[in-house]
């Protein structure tokens, strides 16, 4: 009883618009006050925000959003594209491969997808078009492009699970890599045969000289140099996740300073809206471990993982039906929520049935990335439409082929879970 | 009309308090930054770890970081939230739907704030301490909870208060509190 009442309440506050943080701090609060009674719940009210905010690996959310502001900042970000164009431009549909790769490229230095969706919307949709790719066409390369950034390490949605799991956030951060790699491949992939199929799509290839290929690696050296520092550091073990996060701020900050974009304003901005973002998601978590409690102490989730391993219900079929759900919520909620709302429920039962916890929230992390693109409520579509003033339905048409290709890949990656767990063993 | 000023003025009084504590927690960020980047450098090009960086940056910056960028968050609308039904919800309806929760929303926030006080203060008489090479008060990191919560406690009151009104009578009372971002679309 006490859990319907709070998960109706919970339902009601999402619904009316009311910040996630709060919907789930009152839900959680009504039930813990419902099977307990007042004493229960002001213990926990008294004691759950300081401990939630206690986990040291927390410190990786504001140093990687800083280094992602110092990277937008210096505006280096913003020429990504020209410079990887340089090297595509051959290609048919090259522009549309200089987008993924850029979109994979601002991954590394940034965990937004809604951020590199809008800074390649700007830079890639006006040159695609001028070469005569066909707009809708362009639009779903641009969205789905700028939802690698929640793939490729460092991303804030893969620190989020691992605080949220209690699994390894270095691990994690590693085993993104690969299945990063390979969407950027899915997406130049699809890019090719859709080109294959209508060569309208992109009429045109472009030229590039020499000089023009060498001048751009000047833009890259700053991005792979940043990369190998962060993604490199963890993986050797030199530096822990929040050291290599800090590592990378003060890198990206070193090379606003250099580049000449430095001001006191730039600096004001980038720490301001970093505090902003994390206090966004440390409220989450504070609020969330009120609903965490909850749910330990009614044992649902002890309850539905016997129900489930008595009544004989294979894995597989749990998992395809996990799938199945995480897919219908990514059309409904943005990725922190799906998390924050899923996985202390979903955790243990995949742990139970022999699932590796590192390969499951790499699986939610794609699951989400195509959330990102599907209507109602896919921000990118937004992102994108509104920044190429498009409406919203040519680049949800635009989006469908790539979001076939991502399922055709989590198909993959459900057969092969090596694909996943494969660096994170190496370490 | 009364009624506005005070809840204009009350938004301008919040606004200078969310900034200043939005100004330490960014400093704060700064710090660590400086401070974790300088002793992994330390430790690698010097093999001089600095040893109280861990404890300074974990027990206090990591707090006072997160914490005091609540208010500023909430103030400024930062907060998500799933507007998919409330868009097409009448703006009147979210308006009187979302009254009574900000307010109890503040009452939960208050509580929280309430013993956080509470323990900042027993801390601080008990002359509590984190055990190690130096002795790291306990209080000024318990602080940082109440400090960031109170403000917090306000905005939603002053949320709750400009949704009712506007939900009463939006042509008198114009909704010019910070809007969740359901709103602000």
């Amino acid at each position: 009883m006490s859990i319907i009442a709070a998960l109706v309440l919970l339902l009601i506050l999402l619904a009316i618009g009311l910040p996630v943080a709060l919907s789930l701090g009152l839900s959680g609060a009504l039930g813990l006050w419902l099977v307990g009674g007042p004493q229960l719940m002001l213990g926990i009210l008294a004691t759950a925000p300081g401990s939630a905010i206690s986990s040291y690996e927390l410190l990786t959310i504001p140093m990687f959003l800083l280094m992602a502001e110092f990277m937008v900042a210096s505006g280096i970000s913003n020429t990504l594209f020209d410079a990887v164009a340089c090297w595509t431009a051959r290609l048919r549909g090259g522009l549309g491969i200089a987008t993924a790769i850029t979109g994979a490229a601002f991954g590394a230095i940034s965990g937004s997808s809604t951020a590199a969706a809008a800074t390649l919307s700007t830079s890639s949709v006006p040159s695609m078009i001028r070469q005569g790719y066909e707009a809708r066409f362009a639009s779903g390369i641009v969205a789905v492009s700028g939802t690698l950034a929640m793939l490729i390490p460092p991303s804030i949605a893969i620190i989020f699970y691992g605080l949220l799991s209690g699994t390894d956030v270095g691990k994690l951060l590693i085993a993104g890599l690969l299945p990063g790699i390979l969407v950027t491949l899915t997406v130049v992939l699809t890019i090719r045969f859709m080109i294959w199929r209508n060569p309208r799509l992109s009429p045109a290839v472009g030229q590039t000289s020499w000089a023009e290929k060498l001048g751009s690696l000047r833009i890259a050296g700053p991005f792979i140099g940043l990369f190998l520092l962060v993604t490199g550091s963890i993986y050797l073990g030199v530096a822990t996740p929040v050291e290599a996060s800090a590592l990378g701020a003060s890198g990206a900050m070193i090379l606003t300073l250099v580049s000449g974009a430095m001001s006191r304003q730039v600096l004001v901005t980038a720490l301001f809206n970093t505090i902003a973002t994390s206090a966004m998601i440390g409220l989450i978590i504070v609020c969330a471990s009120f609903l965490g409690y909850f749910l330990t102490i009614t044992g649902v989730t002890r309850s539905m993982i016997a129900w489930i391993t008595e009544s004989g219900i294979s894995p597989h079929v749990v998992l395809l039906l996990l799938i199945l759900l995480y897919l219908a919520l990514g059309c409904f909620l943005d990725q922190l929520s799906i998390l924050i709302l899923t996985v202390p429920v979903v955790h243990p039962l995949i742990v139970s049935m022999g699932f590796d916890p590192i390969w499951f929230g790499i699986l939610i992390i794609l699951l989400a990335e195509i959330g990102m693109v599907t209507p109602p409520v896919g921000l990118n579509l937004f992102v994108v439409a509104r920044a190429t003033g498009q409406p919203v339905d040519d680049v949800v048409v635009g989006v469908v082929p790539h979001v076939i290709a991502h399922l055709l890949l989590i198909v993959i990656i459900v057969i092969f879970p090596q694909i996943i767990l494969w660096l994170p063993n190496s370490m | 009309m009364l009624f506005n000023v005070f809840l204009h003025r009350l938004g301008v009084a919040l606004r200078i308090v969310e900034t200043g504590l939005a100004i330490v927690a960014a400093l704060c960020v700064l710090a660590i930054l400086v401070t974790t980047t300088a002793d992994v450098v330390m430790r690698y090009a010097f093999n001089a770890p600095l040893g109280w960086a861990f404890d300074l940056v974990a027990h206090y910056l990591l707090v006072a970081a997160f914490f005091l960028g609540f208010p500023l968050a909430l103030g400024r609308g930062d907060h998500i939230s799933v507007d998919f039904l409330a868009r097409k919800m009448p703006e009147r309806l979210t308006h009187f739907m979302l009254s009574p929760f900000c307010l109890a929303a503040a009452g939960m926030i208050a509580l929280m704030a309430y013993y956080a006080s509470l323990e900042a203060y027993s801390a601080w008489r008990a002359g509590e301490v984190i055990a190690g090479v130096i002795l790291w008060p306990v209080w000024i990191a318990k602080l940082c909870v109440p400090v960031a919560l109170w403000p917090m406690v306000f905005r939603l009151v002053q949320l709750g208060l400009a949704h009712g009104a506007t939900a009463l009578d939006a042509r008198r009372f114009p909704f010019r509190a910070p809007a969740f971002h359901v709103l602000a679309d």
